[in-house]
């Protein structure tokens, strides 16, 4: 039995050690927690710290290490693997204080330590691979994934009603409608003419 | 093309007439190029410029998106210098956009590789002819046929959306 729970911590420690150098490209190793969690910040390593023991609670480390983007997730992926270590520990102290006292009290510090966890480089919801040129889930979207220069030179190609629409499609998209040549090159022959609100027509109207 | 003389990624060809040029994609794919055809791109002909050992790199480019870009490289460095007015001209004018029409007949992700493979390469034409055919693809659609046809996710919120359309109301009637 201690064999296999051997082999497994094994594995751990190797999906660990994957997932940590996605995430920061490097050579950190999950399991080298004392230096290189401290590259991570402070705000990890203390959050890390405190919920070592507590297997319980990696659900929740989990959840905050998504809010806190690439750098936590390393330290989410490290957790799970040292949980398995200190596991009984942790249960049993739990328990000696009553699930109900601990929560409340530990929830608290967890928010607190939370608030001190590095925003996220990019995005969130960025992948954790290392390589820039596979972003996100491959094809999927991978219009929205080219560079900028090349957004403004398809939208600068639409007529305005379509230029327009693109500005509502995703946040990714917004942005260049205003930035785009379109409205700024005064020889495109797309420049829609100068549109009044109707209630100005309305006025003229009168 | 003197300039190249003295660089060992060039070899020449059957003739000697025809300089050739060989290419390495990201995945160490290695094509072999008519000088004249590689150097529609402004990236290879500056590395051509500056010379090199055992063939020009190109990590940005795997070989597939590679073989298509060469193949657009080739079929139009092959077209003489337009001769006005002229009905051998005309013809190879036609011949030409028939096969850039062909070539642009591929799914939104390989169309997407040659838009950053033209970008990187710079490849003038081969970029306006990809940006034209999305630009053409959007035309015409509405916000929630252009989010589908591409997997773009929506994420604004029911309000943000609203507060969009209002301010462009005028361009949406």
């Amino acid at each position: 039995s201690a064999d296999k729970n051997g082999a497994q911590r094994e594995s751990q420690h190797r999906t660990a050690t994957r997932s940590t150098r996605g995430a920061e490209g490097s050579n950190l190793r999950g399991c080298e927690l004392g230096d290189d969690l401290g590259a991570l910040g402070d705000g990890v390593f203390g959050v890390w710290r405190v919920r070592w023991g507590t297997t319980r609670r990696r659900t929740e480390v989990r959840i905050k290490a998504e809010q806190g983007g690439c750098h936590a997730a390393a330290a989410s992926a490290a957790a799970d693997h040292h949980g398995g270590d200190a596991g009984t520990d942790g249960e049993s102290r739990a328990l000696s204080m009553g699930a109900e006292m601990v929560n409340p009290a530990m929830d608290l510090m967890y928010d607190l330590l939370g608030t001190f966890l590095p925003s996220p480089p990019v995005s969130a919801t960025a992948s954790l691979s290392a390589d820039s040129s596979a972003p996100g889930g491959g094809s999927e979207d991978s219009l929205s994934a080219l560079p900028d220069q090349i957004h403004r030179n398809v939208v600068s190609r639409l007529p305005a009603k379509d230029v327009a629409r693109t500005a509502i499609l995703s946040s990714r998209w917004r942005p260049l409608w205003r930035s785009s040549s379109f409205w700024s090159t005064p020889s495109s022959s797309n420049r829609p003419a100068p549109r009044t609100h109707p209630c100005a027509r309305e006025a003229q109207a009168q | 093309m003197a300039a190249a003389d003295s660089c060992d990624g060039i070899s020449t060809s059957g003739g000697g007439w025809e300089k050739t040029v060989t290419l390495v994609s990201s995945d160490d794919a290695r094509f072999e190029v008519r000088e004249a055809a590689a150097s529609l791109s402004q990236t290879v002909r500056r590395m051509i410029r500056a010379g090199g050992d055992g063939g020009i790199p190109l990590p940005k480019v795997d070989a597939r998106t590679l073989s298509t870009v060469l193949e657009y490289c080739n079929k139009h460095a092959a077209v003489p210098a337009p001769a006005p007015e002229s009905s051998s001209a005309e013809a190879a004018a036609v011949d030409l956009e028939w096969f850039d029409k062909e070539l642009m007949h591929v799914d939104l992700a390989t169309l997407c590789s040659l838009i950053r493979a033209a970008d990187y390469l710079e490849v003038a034409g081969l970029l306006d002819l990809t940006c034209k055919t999305v630009a053409d693809m959007i035309k015409s659609k509405t916000a929630e046929e252009i989010r589908q046809m591409f997997g773009i996710q929506n994420d604004f919120t029911p309000e943000e959306e609203e507060q969009l359309s209002r301010e462009n109301a005028g361009v949406f009637e």
